[in-house]
């Protein structure tokens, strides 16, 4: 019979999180180490999707409507008003947005600094800035060596026409593009990586049918195109 | 295969495939989309925050707190990963037990060492109607393979929350032993469901 410490691996700890059984310290330790470690999302992700099929006999239950104006509610809190005027006529020219990647370089020094105030300790030292059609910051994504999540900050994104989206993706080697996840409209979002990231990956973006979105290659215009810079 | 089981088949791929349409929409900002998914899955999500909540005034914080999640991440959401409904459902679960361990810590904070007595109702819990999908037909398979003890401990933890020491006094069972059962019960589990994909 195995020892017992030979089957604790962490495939077995991110069930035991999973599950819910982990408890205090071990608790928090396991949740700081999953912050760095992707194999270890990954164990989790896998163990979230093998125990998930027990929710599938749980009977529906309809919950009183004041849930939904609560969350309603919530939403219109969230969400702060932009100038979208204008914009759609521009919008019409997709060349306006192409080749700023020297205007973005301007303005990446500026947006490190922010980068570096607001989240100091996660080591996001890499930054690509996406430029809206209107030549402004759209978005800035912040990535780091060896890690394969990028955080997605929406700055001033384009307002696109109704039905359509900006894709994000990331070229590998061989110049294959593969996708990464939709430009979000506001707020910060974490997006997974394809491949680890480093210095001489491309990153392009597309506008895509919302309701068709590729997911071998980009099908839309590609409207942007940028590599990652350290700060 | 039965006719009924084919359209059976057939209603859930394509109420998927409406679900992850709502998602990528609500990715980029449409709240009308959200009402849509809203109206498709709360009952749905509420059975679940419900079954792992038991009051019913937790559940409904904890659904708003899910939805709201929801919405904010329904960019990351990838279809190849899992099934919407699936994503959804785990989203409002982790919220419930984090909802649940918030409160036990309140309630330990404010009363000493208590607990919270009435969290472990003796509803039976729901593996039943495991089998809708082959998802679920292969996970109930493999947890009746394990042994009866093991089955009811992961069985209690997923939808109960229940630390080891918690698992260790509502079982009357060591807490050295709760672990090892634990740790075995899942190996078992994990290793029953990667023979049979």
């Amino acid at each position: 019979m195995m020892p017992e410490n030979e089957l604790y691996d962490n495939t077995t700890r991110a069930g035991e999180y999973v599950l819910g059984t982990l408890q205090g310290e071990e608790r928090v330790a396991f949740e700081n180490q999953l912050q760095r470690d992707i194999r270890l999302q990954e164990e989790v992700d896998a163990w979230q999707q093998r125990l998930a099929p027990m929710l599938e006999g749980i009977d529906p239950v309809s919950p009183p409507e004041a849930v939904w104006q609560a969350v309603e509610s919530r939403l219109t809190d969230l969400q702060q008003p932009t100038q979208t005027s204008g914009q759609t006529s521009l919008w019409d020219s997709l060349n306006f947005w192409r080749n700023l990647g020297m205007v973005a370089a301007t303005l990446v020094l500026a947006f490190a600094v922010t980068l570096m105030i607001n989240q100091p300790e996660t080591g996001m030292n890499n930054v690509l800035v996406v430029m809206n059609d209107q030549d402004r910051t759209g978005w800035v994504v912040s990535a780091k060596a060896d890690y394969g999540f990028v955080r997605v900050s929406a700055v001033e994104p384009t307002q696109l026409p109704a039905g359509k989206a900006c894709q994000l993706w990331m070229e590998d080697q061989h110049g294959n593009l593969h996708p990464v996840g939709i430009l979000p409209h506001d707020g910060r979002h974490v997006m997974s990586l394809p491949m680890m990231p480093n210095s001489n990956n491309m990153f392009k973006v597309s506008v895509e049918e919302m309701d068709d979105m590729p997911t071998e290659k980009p099908r839309g215009e590609i409207v942007f195109e940028g590599r990652l810079t350290e700060i | 295969m039965a006719n009924g089981e084919i359209d059976q088949q057939d209603a859930i791929k394509q109420r998927n495939q409406e679900l992850e349409a709502l998602l990528a929409a609500c990715a980029l900002n449409d709240r009308k989309a959200f009402a849509r998914l809203y109206r498709m899955t709360s009952a749905k999500l509420y059975g679940v925050v419900l079954r792992i909540l038991v009051r019913d005034e937790w559940a409904q914080d904890c659904l708003q707190d899910a939805y709201i999640k929801i919405w904010s991440n329904a960019d990351s959401y990838r279809t190849y990963l899992a099934a919407p409904l699936t994503w959804m459902s785990t989203i409002a679960r982790n919220q419930a037990l984090d909802l649940l361990r918030k409160r036990k810590r309140e309630v330990m904070e404010a009363d000493g060492d208590k607990g919270l007595p009435e969290q472990v109702d003796d509803a039976p819990l729901p593996l039943d109607g495991l089998s809708k999908s082959d998802e679920g037909r292969r996970l109930e398979t493999c947890l009746e393979a394990l042994k009866a003890q093991q089955r009811q401990m992961v069985v209690l933890a997923y939808f109960k929350g229940l630390t080891h020491d918690e698992l260790a006094s509502h079982t009357d069972t060591p807490l050295g032993t709760v672990k090892s059962w634990i740790r075995r019960g899942l190996n078992q589990l994990r290793r029953c469901l990667e023979n049979d994909a």
